[in-house]
């Protein structure tokens, strides 16, 4: 597609989230989990989401799926765009058949996600005969295919097996298998490795990376792994209490982190300079029911002025992919890695 | 060096995996298998290893909360693999445990106070008032606030009910902490605010631990002595630096290059080994790792490597004695 306008306009991206926001039932009424989130997702571009628990990472991935829904949550504003095609208010009949077909997710906990009490070739051949159409053995071979490009070794053999009889490696390359089934255009990844053994987790790294460039697809990494963030994305997005903070390329995130939020969280990593101690963020993510005042980090930012806890500070682009979201940008010089 | 605090020699532990009809067991899971570390008083060792390593057995070894096959474990110079009832729970107080998961490890429906002062009901004899106190300064130690003490378990943060399980392990002044992958549920900034902790009140009383985890720049942070596990053996042990920089046993080499890190992720190699870690029921023969290791030789395949010591590290491989190529050179660099 050709831009028109302004030179210099970009394609239009594979996946566009505009504004969500996304709301909870709680004792507390209606809440925000999420709150004006925007951001894209080109074709073929890992893109990874990151933050701590309760920042709303998951629950966004959650609403690209069409998993939010009543009586608990809902959707209270924004578009999610696939493609031509908008997310949000479709039938459930039409979100299962974008789902699995356009866009498949891999979760975290493999146990959880399958099935326990059906093989794992069961499974998987439901999936291709829903939404491919195949007959049941070419089901079957398709997904021996499969689970051989995933690199389960002796597939004819493990198509049988019961999830319980593989290993969390194993379970999480099955999972793959079936979240690839139908070539998705978009594949998320809610912490895919973080159950992992760390050369389990370097081993399934490598095979979604093949698979990506083999398939073609786009990935969206939820996780709050920064190493493994920083090794597989082209771009990373950093939520903080429901709302986008700072985006950036990877290779200019980590070197050069604009928001405090994200050079806290890097200084938190150990590894770095053993011999020196860590420098941990003071506090917790505040709960949506007492968010501060201002901007939602200050209180637990140590460069925080008073004009912080005054106003909001509105995302802000500085550079060609690059937002961030705080007062202070451009007279903080932040620490990063790398 | 000083005479270490814990120590455990040549200890093997094995499990019924499954039985015959009339209940004869007829495999056994090779759960630790001639494991001998030290831990020095006010040090870290950190144990690292994948899943099904026997870290985590080794740990509840330590603890005395399962008994060995064989081998000696010694605390303070004592042995005390015999030792049984009264004695073994007056050992308890020198020895305390923090687990992974504090969601499961502590009850979510009992007062703090009552988690905390449960160790001191069990072991002093304490007026209510003393213990109050006692329970007061231990929140303070662990930086939550008093008025914790009349909140319950379920109230608090994931990072919040680490630090419970802190103080209740702290209670009775123990001089050796067994933490078993205690930051591992944790996110990075809770998880960064749990070790700095964990390390302040090492300063502060001189505790020493036995740190188990999986995650290797945590183990490195905050070890002084690191030994690495695979299939029930320490294939390798010495001080934290060395073993990361220049890891001289290839499954090492392996997980140290596994390690995600933003520093390193442009220019870093990693090894990604084959397959996966054998069952512990049927090992592999020779070195356990022969079946995933890119330098394995025939001798790896039939003889089990002794561990050898070079320097400050002793280590558990072939190549340093008999191989062709890495003949005691260091295998790898590794500089974040």
């Amino acid at each position: 597609m050709t831009s028109i306008g302004q030179s210099g306009a970009k394609p239009v991206p594979l996946l566009r989230v505009e504004d969500l926001a996304i709301e909870f039932i709680t004792e507390h009424g209606w809440l925000n989990v999420v709150d004006g989130v925007s951001f894209e997702v080109g074709h073929r571009e890992t893109v990874g989401l990151i933050g701590e628990s309760g920042c709303g990472k998951s629950v966004t991935a959650m609403a690209i799926m069409g998993l939010i829904g009543a009586p608990s949550g809902r959707i209270s504003r924004g578009r999610i765009t696939l493609g031509d095609s908008q997310l949000i208010g479709l039938s459930e009949r039409e979100l299962s058949d974008i789902r699995g077909n356009r866009v498949a997710m891999v979760f975290q906990e493999p146990m959880t996600a399958i099935d326990p009490a059906f093989t794992i070739g069961q499974q998987m051949c439901e999936v291709l005969r829903r939404h491919l159409g195949l007959t049941k053995k070419q089901a079957r071979a398709a997904a021996i295919a499969l689970l051989d490009r995933v690199d389960i070794p002796d597939p004819h053999r493990r198509i049988d097996d019961y999830p319980h009889q593989l290993s969390g490696g194993m379970r999480q390359r099955v999972l793959i298998a079936m979240a690839l089934s139908c070539e998705p255009d978009l594949l998320i990844a809610d912490e895919p490795t973080t159950a992992l053994d760390v050369t389990v987790q370097a081993q399934v790294l490598d095979l979604l990376s093949g698979l990506q460039e083999e398939f073609g697809m786009a990935v969206l990494l939820v996780t709050h792994d920064l190493g493994v963030v920083a090794e597989t994305c082209d771009r990373v997005i950093v939520m903080y209490a429901g709302e986008v903070v700072e985006e950036a390329r990877s290779g200019e995130l980590f070197p050069r982190p604009n928001h405090p939020y994200t050079a806290a969280m890097l200084a938190c990593l150990p590894g770095l300079r053993p011999d020196e101690p860590l420098n941990p963020i003071p506090g917790i993510v505040p709960p949506r029911h007492a968010l501060p005042d201002g901007c939602l980090f200050g209180p637990r930012c140590e460069h925080a002025l008073d004009i912080c806890r005054a106003s909001h500070p509105a995302l802000v682009e500085t550079g060609s992919d690059r937002t961030v979201r705080c007062l202070r940008f451009g007279d903080l010089e932040l620490p990063g890695v790398g | 060096m000083s005479a270490p605090l814990l120590s455990m020699r040549d200890v093997h532990k094995t499990f019924p995996a499954h039985r015959d009809l009339l209940g004869r067991v007829t495999a056994r899971v090779h759960a630790v298998d001639g494991a001998s570390i030290d831990v020095s008083p006010g040090q870290t060792l950190g144990l690292v290893g994948e899943s099904g390593s026997g870290k985590s057995t080794v740990g509840r070894l330590a603890m005395r909360l399962i008994d060995p096959d064989s081998g000696t474990i010694s605390l303070d110079g004592d042995d005390v693999t015999e030792l049984k009832g009264k004695e073994l729970r007056d050992l308890r107080h020198k020895m305390q445990m923090v687990f992974q998961d504090p969601q499961s490890s502590l009850d979510p429906n009992w007062l703090v106070a009552d988690i905390i002062a449960e160790p001191l009901r069990a072991q002093r004899r304490m007026t209510s008032g003393e213990r109050e106190a006692t329970v007061r300064r231990l929140l303070d130690q662990v930086g939550l606030a008093e008025s914790s003490i009349s909140r319950y378990a379920y109230e608090f943060s994931g990072g919040q009910r680490q630090r419970i399980a802190i103080a209740r392990a702290l209670a009775l002044e123990p001089q050796l902490v067994v933490c078993d992958e205690p930051v591992s549920a944790l996110d990075v900034s809770t998880q960064a605010q749990v070790l700095t902790l964990l390390e302040d009140l090492q300063d502060r009383l001189g505790l020493a631990y036995l740190f188990i985890a999986h995650d290797l720049a945590v183990v490195q942070h905050i070890s002084d002595v690191i030994a690495v596990m695979y299939l029930g053996r320490v294939i390798e042990q010495g001080p934290a630096s060395v073993v990361y920089r220049a890891p001289r046993h290839p499954y090492t080499e392996a997980l140290v290059s596994a390690i995600p890190h933003p520093a390193t992720a442009s220019r870093r190699q990693r090894i990604v080994l084959q397959g996966e870690v054998p069952s512990p029921i049927d090992r592999p023969t020779g070195c356990h790792f022969h079946t995933r290791c890119a330098y394995a030789m025939d001798v790896c395949r039939s003889v089990a490597p002794a561990l050898v010591t070079y320097g400050e590290v002793t280590v558990a491989c072939h190549l340093h004695d008999s191989g062709p190529n890495l003949n005691g050179a260091e295998v790898g660099p590794y500089s974040p």
